[in-house]
């Protein structure tokens, strides 16, 4: 027994001989789970994760980000879909606080710092190709942030020296947009590879970035056309010059994977939100050979007779009637977006396509600029590059539908068809860019963020009105111009947003008020 | 290590002596003074809990041996010891106690003193009785009401579940303000929420960190000091005790039971809220899915309570204690099962204790060990709040006309052979039937937990000793929870969670001490010591993300397995030193010292040192002062103490995500942060007056947190969400009073009386420059935010939205023109003081104790009304369905309401568009759900009966109890509809808020236990 006590005492002497001692404590203190920074700054594969976390969460990736940043907004507004949970205010034109300001955080917090590290470091390190992608990734994270709400953090983003940062206008990102592309660029001239498959969207190929910056260049020059029809036409034909996207191979996408996913695919199981009545009328009428691919026939069947098993629903449905569920009742979205559980796909994120940019071309020509090619010809393009990425439609079916005088039909009984347009392309001008962009619409969706955008600047699609606004500055049959800014951009110092909301570009912080480049 | 501690523990407990032999020792208990017999005066043998009271008769007869020593105590006389000798007869006589405040009590770092020489306040708490009264969750409840300055709120978890305990106010912004647990000088790493009532020998509670200084880095929250049972000399004690109590949940929401399912009027069987047509009793289409049958549409004002069971606690307690000069041990097991009220929500729990304490070398070297292994089983924990597997979140929102017999059967076959929930909207995301998700959502939790110690005291010389002991507390865990297909969640085909954890607290201490009597008038002890803690805890969780197989719960049956890992490890080493002096035993002077030095904090800052200083005089023993003064004690102190933070703060890294992602972390490190420290004062005085009659403890105090480490939220556009910064201070002050009274005191009655009030201020003085209010907690209804010149804990919420002239506006609809932000401060729990009054009487062998617990002021903003008042479930809701409600006359008539032109407001609104308004979960009004905290209840109530010595006889037992007992049995006032006590956490910002806690429950039992 003595010798268990000697034993004993002489353990606890010893745990002793340590207090006092601290040697150990910055090892103690070191997180054996995560990353040194100091790290990143020397391994080219983790900038490209870095850079990987960036893309994904640039396009709000994870599936609530998504729903609350994208979902619950400007897929409703742009009438892609219309809700059916009776406390989604959003679909009534209510802007839920909190929901957009996780839209707000989610980019800043988790996308941006990440972006500006890899753009930093690949400078630093003499990057020029992985420097050139963030650059062109950046210009895309940007241009989804100002067209939500207008001014944004940006050229002081991360500056931690300021008292406050300021708010960029939108006219001034823009013009920076343009410049940043051209750095990008001349940059990617040689071709190269950055980032290998860390880079989600072209595994690291400087030519395929290339040309996505391009594109973007085009889809930025549309924007500011009403706005600066100058810059509009001289970015656009820069674009066309150097080479745009022309085949769906060249598509960008973000690339998901089982961990991370597509988020449509987990939150359509949530059984929140069906095909809206304008996309039914549209697509119906049309008969469009993309329905079935972009929607499932509703469970119920054709339950308003039209004998269409498609159903749609009108977006605003009041609280007291979204009680009962609307679901059944209602088509579903495409199979490919379900559930991988239930037959879907998982399919990657489009960030942007090439029918997209066939549709820009279509437009500018429309406007006379010299966009290789006639407005016809290029959204003829436009509607055949996207059949032929969304269906199995052969080319006689293309033609087909191409030269079709099909117009939006009513998407129920006792109701107008929400447009009058049909897909063969002739008419005044205005009726062609109608055209255009209607077609642009389908052939990007389900990207609601770029389509609610086109619709504030064109004024199309036309839309059903909505059932009920409960918003005061948005009437039901008008549509929402901008997000306000959110709770954390008045957080802790509102000094920034202050100044932008006072600025000439706005006036105020409402949901009615037009953005510098929505001047048509 | 832990194997030989065990061991040893068996060695040393298997060379136990023979007993002794026994005999009955019977007498007289007098009065000194009088001569008279003294009724109910405690025998006990010392060292044992063999233990009887005199009868009415003063007499008394009990098992003792020769040589041991029985002490005789009673309320208002001077305790008196007698050794048994060789006659059977032992009678003696009380002296009535001058002050009787000379108890013993035990301090930090388990250091034993005499009250009446602290300098700073300590309330002990009877432990008699707790194992009685047993607590439903966890033992600490066991104190609500009884300790002046201490808040106790419980989690509303069921039969398991954490409490918020809180002295003197919140203080950590960042950090905890809860209490440091100290069991038998072990620092527990959590709660003591698995110990067991039938261990503990006595509890004294820490205020404040003057009087727990010399823990240091933990000490700024006050600590609760719990010793329990040890072993005893002269013979062996037996006891065998059993409670069985049952327990009622109370559903205090007001429901209506007029209309049913439905919208605008009209029925719809699909419907989650009760807008529907009135109750009439009509043959209405059934909802269920599973095929349609008419039923009778009338009220089902039980649909609610019928979803609770009566739950019942079984505790089963087998003490032995025994011992002779050499080795003492003590040897506790309690079994326990608890049923909850929520249908299979039940905890088995098996607790074993060992403890020796061997005179290895006779008044030179003792050594000391426990060992405790505790054991839990826990199932069906219940979910928190909003969270979708809360049953009682659906069980709340139950449409009044779902009968029960309907919704019990929760479940059916589809045509393709799946098992399919029964719900009345079947799909709706977030939407369940109640009874689906007890049954179908379920989780087990295992956890196996050991705390222990081993201590060696060695003297050096009769007034030079050296201690040092290792102790820990770890434990394990592991839970699983499981999804059956067609549960409304994030996952398909059901879904499969894992969490396993192991963790420890580590500590390693010295402790010399010196003691010197320098002459009759003046003494010291001096004391140095050191402590190495040693803190570490991992935890895996794996997530299924939905299953491919249904119903399959395995890992390897994962859709989208994602897991998550978490690791942290913290040293701190110590310095410490403290003495004490005493002038003529009447005034005292207590020092201490301590310095830190912590793995958390940067090199330059890692050390932090801090001190307390403290004088008390017992002045009745100075001066002579009226008669009427029997005891008069004055008491101040001074004491800092520092706090460091937690692992990883200082520098800034990057996580990795699976899937290949690199992610900056969004908080910005310090790296120069320097440790937190509160400053505190305090000042008391003890008094004993009318013939120590009546105790009057009174202290005031005051403190400061400064300096304190929390992340500050920044502007996003920094590319840092938030930033750890080191700043503010918070300050408490307030008094606390105990009354002590004994208002009869007759040879057959007693009747004492204690009561306890305490009232706490706290004001953030500052928080840090630049920064004015610092808001965290965010959810659907509130913020809960700190504010410079504010009390602690505001909450904020949308309110009803005014002009300039205070007036609430009205939009054209009817409806109330709402605040867009959450930007109305609606809430604050803190309440205005806290008060507890218990009262005991005791007749012959008959005794009777009640304990009223209040707490007045606070309010508390309710997410659950918020839905229920739009889903139409609520009484207030009956109003204006026909469409007549005006808001300001005929709903909220306290408010002046008018129209966007300054006009009265005379647009009629129905009931179902008004509170679709304001209620709900997204986007809830706060201010029109917040309800008063105020509430009075009876907490505790036993009712026990000692069976006396003539029964008892040469029978097997010393001695038999029985008791009937009750907790929160009922509320003398309660102005919420719910507990306002319940919180959904202990998270600092829990705080004020309400949101679909199960129903706090009230619990009767008996208690029996029997002595051999």
């Amino acid at each position: 027994m003595k010798n268990i006590i000697t034993k004993f005492s002489l353990g606890v002497a010893l745990a002793f001989l340590s207090v006092g001692c601290t040697e150990d404590f910055e090892e103690i203190n070191t997180d054996p789970l995560v990353l040194d920074i100091g790290k990143i700054s020397d391994s080219p594969v983790l900038q490209g994760q870095a850079f990987a976390q960036a893309q994904y969460t640039g396009v709000n990736g994870l599936h609530w980000r998504f729903q609350i940043s994208q979902n619950l907004f400007a897929d409703l507004w742009a009438q892609y879909f219309a809700t059916t949970a009776s406390g989604f205010d959003s679909d009534r034109y209510t802007q839920v606080g909190r929901w957009a300001d996780l839209a707000w955080t989610s980019f800043y917090g988790e996308s941006a710092p990440q972006l500006k590290l890899v753009e930093d470091l690949t400078a630093e390190t003499g990057n020029a190709v992985g420097n050139a992608m963030a650059k062109i990734w950046r210009v895309h994270s940007y241009h989804r942030m100002t067209d939500y709400w207008g001014p944004v953090p940006y050229s002081e983003f991360g500056n931690t020296e300021l008292e406050f940062i300021p708010y960029d206008s939108q006219e001034s990102m823009y013009r920076s947009f343009f410049v940043t592309l051209d750095e990008a660029v001349a940059q990617l001239a040689g071709g190269g590879n950055s980032f290998g498959g860390s880079d989600r969207v072209y595994s690291g190929d400087g030519a395929k970035w290339l040309k996505f910056a391009n594109s973007l260049r085009l889809r930025l020059a549309l924007r500011v056309k009403y706005a600066d029809p100058a810059l509009a036409k001289s970015e656009a034909e820069k674009a066309v010059a150097a080479g745009v996207f022309t085949d769906n191979s060249e598509n960008a996408y973000v690339s998901v994977d089982d961990t991370n996913r597509n988020p449509i695919e987990t939150i359509t199981d949530w059984g929140e939100y069906r095909m809206s009545a304008t996309m039914e009328s549209i697509l119906e009428g049309y008969e469009d050979p993309r329905l079935p691919e972009f929607f499932q026939p509703a469970a119920d069947g054709d339950s308003d007779g039209d004998g269409s098993p498609y159903e749609g629903l009108l977006n605003g449905q009041t609280k007291v009637s979204l009680e009962t569920s609307k679901n059944a009742g209602h088509s579903d979205v495409g199979i490919q977006f379900v559930d991988v559980a239930k037959g879907g796909t998982n399919p990657p994120m489009e960030v942007m396509n090439a029918a997209e940019a066939y549709f820009l071309r279509a437009e500018g020509a429309l406007a006379g600029w010299a966009m290789g090619g006639t407005a016809q010809e290029l959204y003829e393009m436009g509607i055949r590059t996207s059949l032929m990425k969304e269906t199995t439609a052969d080319a006689a079916a293309i033609d087909t539908y191409i030269a079709s005088t099909n117009t939006p039909i009513a998407f129920e009984a006792g109701a107008a068809p929400v447009a009058t347009i049909p897909v063969a392309f002739g008419g005044t001008d205005e009726e062609k860019l109608e055209q255009i962009i209607t077609q642009k619409w389908l052939a990007i969706y389900p990207n609601g963020w770029e389509a609610w955008a086109e619709l504030r600047r064109t004024g199309y699609p036309k839309q059903y009105a909505r059932v009920q606004s409960e918003n005061p500055d948005v009437a039901a049959d008008e549509i929402v111009r901008r997000m306000v800014y959110v709770t954390s951009s008045f957080e802790p110092s509102s000094e920034g947003v202050d100044a932008a909301i006072s600025s000439a570009e706005l006036g105020s912080d409402k949901n009615n008020i037009k953005l510098w480049w929505d001047k048509k | 290590m832990i194997k030989k501690l065990l061991l040893f523990l068996v060695l040393v407990f298997g060379s136990y002596p023979l007993l002794a032999q026994t005999k009955t020792v019977s007498g007289t208990v007098t009065d000194a003074a009088d001569g008279s017999p003294l009724p109910g005066v405690n025998v006990l043998v010392q060292g044992t809990t063999n233990g009887t009271q005199t009868d009415f008769d003063g007499n008394y007869s009990i098992d003792a041996e020769e040589g041991n020593v029985l002490i005789f105590s009673y309320l208002g006389m001077s305790t008196k010891n007698a050794t048994v000798g060789s006659a059977d007869e032992l009678s003696i006589s009380l002296d009535e106690d001058a002050s009787q405040l000379d108890e013993v009590v035990v301090t930090a770092l388990g250091v034993e003193r005499q009250k009446k020489s602290l300098t700073y306040a300590t309330q002990g708490i009877d432990a008699e009785g707790i194992d009685e009264a047993r607590p439903q969750q966890n033992l600490v409840n066991s104190l609500q009401g009884k300790v002046a300055g201490l808040s106790i709120q419980t989690t509303g978890s069921g039969v398991s579940g954490s409490s918020k305990v809180v002295l003197r106010g919140n203080r950590s912004i960042n950090g905890s303000s809860q209490v440091l647990y100290i069991v038998d000088g072990v620092p527990l790493g959590g709660d003591i929420s698995d110990i067991s009532p039938d261990d503990v020998a006595s509890i004294n509670v820490l205020k404040g960190a003057n009087a727990a200084a010399l823990y240091g880095a933990r000490a700024n929250n006050g600590a609760i000091i719990i010793t329990t049972k040890s072993g005893t000399e002269g013979g062996m004690s037996i006891i065998v005790s059993s409670t069985l109590t049952a327990q009622k949940g109370n559903i205090l929401f007001d429901y209506q039971n007029e209309y049913g399912q439905g919208s605008a009027g009209v029925y719809n069987p699909g419907s989650t809220g009760s807008w529907g047509p009135a109750l009439d009793g009509s043959t209405v289409a059934g909802w269920q899915p599973s095929g349609a049958t008419s039923y009778s549409f009338s009220p089902q004002p039980n649909n609610v309570e019928d979803f609770m069971q009566t739950g019942f606690n079984l505790a089963n307690n087998l003490s032995i204690r025994s011992g002779n000069e050499k080795v003492r041990t003590f040897f506790g097991y309690t079994h326990e099962l608890r049923n909850g009220i929520t249908r299979d929500n039940d905890l088995k729990r098996h607790n074993v204790t060992f403890k020796i304490d061997n005179n290895l070398i006779e008044d030179k070297l003792v050594l000391s060990a426990k060992a405790n292994y505790i054991r839990t089983d826990l199932n069906n924990s219940i979910a928190s709040g909003e969270n979708y597997a809360n049953p009682w979140r659906h069980a709340y929102r139950l449409p009044r006309n779902i009968r029960t017999e309907d919704a019990e059967n929760y479940n059916y076959i589809d045509a393709e052979g799946n098992v399919k929930q029964n719900y009345w909207k079947p799909n709706d995301n977030g939407g369940a039937n109640p009874y689906w998700t007890v049954n179908e959502n379920l989780n087990e939790t295992m956890i196996n937990k050991i705390i222990g110690y081993a201590s060696l005291k060695y003297n050096f010389t009769d007034n030079f000793d050296l201690m040092i002991r290792t102790s820990l507390d770890t434990s394990s865990s592991t839970r699983e929870d499981t999804f059956s297909n067609d549960s409304y969640i994030i996952a398909d085909n059901g879904n499969y969670n894992t969490y396993n954890y192991t963790g420890y607290e580590w500590n390693s201490d010295f402790l010399f001490g010196y003691t010197k009597e320098i002459s009759e008038d003046f003494g010291f002890n001096l004391n140095f010591g050191g402590n190495n803690r040693q803190t570490r805890s991992q935890w895996v969780r794996t997530d299924n993300g939905g299953l491919n197989a249904a119903n399959i719960f395995a890992v390897t049956n994962a859709l989208n397995l994602t897991s998550t890992q978490d690791f942290e490890t913290k040293h701190v080493n110590s310095l410490y030193a403290f003495g004490q002096a005493a002038l003529k035993d009447a005034v005292f002077l207590d020092l201490t010292y301590r310095s830190d030095w912590s793995s958390t904090l940067p090199a330059e800052n890692r050390r932090f040192d801090y001190y307390s200083a403290g004088i008390s005089g017992v002045i009745s023993d100075l001066v002579t002062l009226p008669e009427v003064i029997s005891y008069l004690k004055l008491r101040t102190s001074y004491a800092e103490v520092g706090n460091d933070t937690d692992p990883y703060e200082i520098s800034r890294n990057a996580n990795l995500v699976a899937g290949g992602f690199v992610q900056l972390q969004t908080t910005q490190p310090n790296e120069s942060l320097k440790p937190e420290r509160t400053k505190s004062l305090e000042f008391g005085v003890d008094a004993r007056l009318f013939d120590n009659r009546l105790g009057i403890d009174f202290t005031y105090y005051k403190s400061n947190s400064i300096d304190q480490l929390f992340s500050a939220s920044q502007e996003v556009a920094t590319g840092i969400s938030t930033k750890f910064i080191n700043g503010g201070d918070v300050q408490n002050k307030g008094v606390e009073l105990i009354l002590t009274g004994t208002p009869i005191r007759t040879s057959d009655f007693n009747w004492d009386v204690t009561v306890n009030y305490s009232k706490n201020t706290s004001e953030v003085l500052s928080l840090s420059e630049g920064l004015d209010e610092l808001s965290y907690g965010g959810d659907f209804f509130r913020q809960f935010k700190l504010e410079v010149g504010q009390p602690w804990g505001n909450v904020y919420s949308r309110g009803f939205a005014r002009n300039d002239a205070g007036q609430v506006l009205v939009a054209a609809d009817g409806t109330p023109e709402v605040t867009s932000g959450q930007d109305v401060l609606v809430a604050n729990y803190n309440p205005d003081w806290l008060g507890g009054i218990t009262n005991s009487f005791r007749y012959k062998n008959l005794s009777f104790s009640f304990l009223i617990d209040m707490r007045q002021g606070g309010q508390v903003g309710s997410l659950t009304n918020a839905i229920l008042a739009s889903d139409g479930a609520l009484e207030s809701t009956l109003a204006g369905r026909d469409g007549s409600l005006i808001f300001g006359t005929n709903i909220f008539p306290e408010l002046d309401v008018v129209q966007a032109d300054g006009s009265a407001n005379n647009i009629n609104v129905n009931a179902e568009q008004f509170w679709a308004k304001i209620g709900g979960r997204n986007s809830p009004v706060g201010e029109a759900f917040v309800e008063d905290a105020s509430n009075i209840r009876m907490r505790e109530m036993s009712l026990g009966y000692s069976l006396p010595q003539s029964i008892l006889g040469d029978g097997p037992f010393k001695s038999a109890k029985i008791s009937l007992v009750g907790r929160n049995l009922f509320f003398i006032k309660n102005n919420a509809s719910f507990d306002p006590e319940v919180l959904i956490n202990t998270n600092t910002n829990a705080d004020g808020f309400e949101s679909f806690s199960p129903p706090s429950t009230s619990s009767l039992g008996v208690n029996v236990k029997f002595a051999f």
